[in-house]
C-alpha cells in the first residue's frame, strides 16, 4: 500500500516467511525443461533457495509419487533445507543430492518416517551441510 | 565455525536403504559413524573432512 508508512521489521519478516524459499510454478516450469512433473526423470532444483517451511505440507505435496511418478534423480544441491521431512514416497528415486543444504538432523521425533518412502535410493549425497549455504 | 551442520546419522537406521551403493557425507561434523551396518550394498562411502577420531571394529 502506497500510504507513505514505512514497513517495520516484523512485516519484513512476515513477508520473507510468505514469499521466500518456495518452489514457485515459474521455477518449476523452467527447471522441468519441457518435461511435465509426470514424465520428468531427472530434475535439477539446485540453487533455488528452497527451504523447509513452517507448513511442511508445502513440499510433502510435491516430492512424492503422485506428483513426480517417474523421478529417478533429484538434485537439491545449494538450497536451505534443514531436514529430510520433505519427502513422501518416491519408489523410483535412485539419486538424491542434498549437498550444501542446512541439514542438521536426519531424524526428528516429530516425524519418524522420513526417508522411509525412498526405498530405491542408490546414491545419497549429504556433503557440505551448512558450510557453503549462507 | 558453522553453527548447524550434520553431526550424527541418527535416523538413517529407520530407512530401508538396502539398495544404497554410494553415500557421500564429506565435509560435515560427524564424530561417529553409526547405523551403517544396514547398508548391505554400500560400495562407496565418503567420510572425508569430518570429526571422526576412531573407527571401531
Amino acid at each position: 500500500m502506497l500510504d507513505g508508512i514505512s514497513i517495520d521489521i516484523n512485516e519484513q519478516i512476515m513477508a520473507k516467511d510468505i514469499f521466500t524459499g518456495r518452489l514457485t510454478e515459474e521455477i518449476l516450469l523452467q527447471r522441468l525443461d519441457g518435461f511435465t512433473p509426470q514424465t520428468v526423470q531427472d530434475l535439477d532444483l539446485s540453487g533455488c533457495s528452497l527451504r523447509s517451511l513452517p507448513n511442511p505440507r508445502d513440499f510433502d505435496d510435491i516430492f512424492n509419487d503422485s506428483y513426480f511418478p517417474n523421478l529417478r534423480q533429484l538434485n537439491l544441491n545449494k538450497n536451505m533445507f534443514q531436514n529430510v521431512k520433505i519427502f513422501g514416497e518416491m519408489k523410483k528415486l535412485e539419486t538424491l543430492i542434498l549437498s550444501q543444504n542446512k541439514i542438521e538432523l536426519l531424524y526428528t521425533t516429530s516425524n519418524a518416517d522420513q526417508l522411509l518412502g525412498l526405498n530405491g535410493l542408490q546414491v545419497i549425497n549429504l556433503s557440505r551441510t551448512s558450510k557453503y549455504s549462507t | 565455525m558453522s553453527f548447524n551442520c550434520l553431526k550424527d546419522l541418527n535416523g538413517i537406521q529407520y530407512a530401508n536403504l538396502s539398495r544404497l551403493t554410494m553415500l557421500k557425507l564429506n565435509n560435515n561434523e560427524l564424530s561417529k559413524i553409526e547405523f551403517l551396518d544396514n547398508l548391505k550394498n554400500l560400495k562407496d562411502l565418503d567420510l572425508s573432512c569430518n570429526k571422526i577420531r576412531q573407527i571401531d571394529q
